[in-house]
């Protein structure tokens, strides 16, 4: 009996304790707390991609290229291209990893797993899946409502460009590499352009999504237009060489444009990038 | 001078025919590839795709790969005859190694492209003095400590090489790769041009040396007792193979086993007399290399590939198992 009477209080705080966070739980979700707290974007289309939908307090860490928007310098940096920094990204603590499918070292990626982080991986491969990406990424951090309102101005600003060009059919090459010459093949953005502006990728029927060129095939291909996206910062320096092709209608008329190839990663600035070359179009 | 079996009319006949296998190679080569090209469009349309194709783009190639070719050989001979060694290669000694890292690293500074090939030039040198100081044991240079210096000294520069690689930008990342497997591809003619007055030069002073270099592969001692100065020959031979060699490394970057090779194809051939040796060597390298550059770029141009393979890809392919025949040939039986 005495045992009984004593044991009476630690119940009841035992059963306080439960009712505190049963409350809590029950109250936690409706509050819409952000789940993750401490983000690391190894990609720099990621990086973007979160700050247009206003995680930029959340974000812990990003790469090195990560440059857009300004603010994304100033995170901590813990990968380059493919490479990341598997001891600084445990060291981090974070409670979410984000990366693409494309250019990801397995090996490293595979330690992070073991520790028991979370990692997601998109595919940013063409547009189509970008967008999926992004929805899922939304869907993931609960930013639906922003990324759907992005995504809505995204396409009716597509859409409108459509309308804009109707001129012409253009051949167009897009040149991704100088050493070697490297080419956009199919199924990418720069291939997808031709959804939305009335231009022809002249390495047209190939399987592969970039094609090695060589001076004479990219000759033979003769296109009208050839927008240069290589990272060499000298403009046109290696395309010198081409001014002795005066066959090709692009270098007759003086049509290679540079395009910045940061506005083709895989974020919402992709249609800036089809903007700047239906502007290019238009000249 | 050593009497050879060869009279002068025979040998100038011999030359005389290579140099037309050289004409016509390079006429053939820069014809055939992954376009085919009509000659009355070449000739007479010189605002069609055909001329512009072969004269911007297989020409300046096919010329490259002569000039290359010749310096390679040529070079290949004269270190084999330098160092008193037939496994004397400007690639397996690291000459081009040490040549290839002092270009890379003008280039990763950005300095124009005559300065360029100086630092090539000054770097193939002085791996060439280091090289020699290493190898060099009691004042002979035994094969063996020859190789494992030249293994040594390029896996060295390899290294270094790569480490510029991995700290330049993406695109120079590229251009550094290029020459580490040696292409000839996309070359302006004022660089060939510039590349071509250095081999010539060269191969001209060591022309002049050539019945000396016979004289020198008798040994020191009996080059001196026959009237030669062994001292200044060699100097003279170090210099213009060092100048070629450097010049070739910073246009097309490391191609291998050609000054391997080829020597001993011509020694098989018409025996390792220099005076015919040399030109003979260099004319068959010219036209060695420009076969080989054009089934590099022709060979995977098949729909499933679409790619050009490096040329230094193909001549290691056949250089590397030659050099394990030469290594492995019966011992006692003459190199020379």
């Amino acid at each position: 009996m005495m045992n009984l009477r004593v044991a009476w209080k630690p119940m009841i705080k035992q059963i306080l304790k439960f009712l505190f966070l049963f409350l809590f739980f029950l109250i936690f979700p409706s509050l819409d707390l952000q789940a993750y707290q401490r983000i690391i974007s190894l990609k720099p289309n990621i990086t973007e991609i979160l700050f247009s939908l206003g995680l930029e307090d959340e974000i812990i860490a990003v790469t090195r290229y990560c440059d857009f928007p300004k603010q994304a310098q100033q995170k901590e940096k813990v990968a380059d291209f493919i490479q990341i920094d598997v001891e600084r990204i445990i060291a981090l603590k974070p409670d979410l990893i984000l990366s693409s499918k494309e250019n990801s070292v397995k090996k490293s990626y595979r330690l992070l797993k073991e520790r028991g982080l979370e990692i997601h991986f998109f595919d940013f491969g063409n547009f189509e899946n970008t967008l999926k990406s992004i929805r899922d990424i939304s869907a993931l951090l609960k930013r639906k409502q922003q990324a759907d309102k992005l995504i809505h101005d995204l396409e009716s600003r597509l859409a409108s460009l459509q309308t804009q060009n109707s001129n012409s059919k253009k051949r167009v090459l897009f040149l991704v590499g100088h050493y070697p010459l490297m080419a956009a093949g199919s199924d990418n953005y720069f291939s997808e352009a031709a959804r939305w502006l009335n231009i022809e990728n002249v390495t047209g029927e190939t399987q592969l999504k970039y094609i090695k060129l060589t001076t004479e095939h990219l000759v033979t291909l003769k296109p009208d237009i050839i927008f240069d996206l290589s990272m060499g910062k000298e403009k046109y320096a290696e395309l010198k060489r081409l001014n002795y092709f005066q066959s090709v209608p692009a270098v007759k008329n003086n049509k290679i444009y540079k395009l910045p190839i940061e506005l083709f990663r895989g974020s919402f600035r992709l249609v800036e990038g089809y903007e700047r070359i239906a502007s290019y179009l238009l000249q | 001078m050593l009497r050879t079996h060869f009279s002068l009319r025979k040998l100038l006949g011999f030359l005389f025919l290579l140099c037309l296998v050289y004409l016509l190679s390079s006429f053939l080569c820069a014809l055939w590839g992954e376009q085919s090209l009509s000659w009355t469009n070449i000739l007479q349309d010189s605002s069609s795709t055909d001329h512009e194709i072969f004269f911007y783009s297989r020409l300046p190639r096919v010329l490259l790969a002569g000039i290359v070719g010749m310096a390679l050989s040529a070079g290949g001979v004269s270190f084999q005859c330098l160092l008193r060694n037939p496994l004397a290669d400007p690639f397996i000694l690291g000459v081009s190694g040490g040549a290839a890292l002092g270009s890379v690293l003008a280039m990763s500074l950005k300095m124009p492209f005559i300065i360029v090939t100086m630092a090539a030039f000054a770097s193939a040198i002085l791996s060439m003095f280091l090289i020699y100081w290493i190898a060099s044991y009691r004042g002979n240079l035994p094969v063996h400590t020859l190789l494992l210096t030249g293994v040594i000294f390029n896996s060295f520069t390899f290294s270094m090489i790569m480490l510029f690689n991995s700290l330049a930008s993406f695109e120079e990342a590229h251009r550094i790769w290029y020459m580490m497997v040696g292409s000839l591809a996309n070359e302006s003619y004022t660089n060939i041009a510039l590349v071509a007055v250095l081999v010539v030069t060269s191969l001209f002073i060591l022309f002049q040396t050539t019945a000396d270099m016979n004289l020198l592969s008798l040994g020191e001692e009996n080059a001196q007792s026959l009237g030669a100065d062994p001292k200044k020959l060699r100097r003279r031979i170090f210099f213009a193979s060092s100048l070629m060699i450097g010049a070739c490394v910073s246009l097309s970057g490391l191609i291998g086993f050609v000054g391997l090779f080829v020597p001993h194809m011509m020694r098989l051939l018409i025996g390792s007399d220099h005076r015919l040796l040399l030109p003979g060597s260099a004319l068959f390298g010219g036209i060695f290399l420009i076969f080989a550059d054009t089934a590099s770029r022709t060979l995977f141009m098949s729909d499933s590939y679409q790619t050009q393979i490096p040329v230094g890809v193909l001549t290691a392919l056949l250089g590397g198992p030659f050099f394990v025949y030469l290594l492995k040939r019966k011992r006692g039986q003459a190199l020379w």
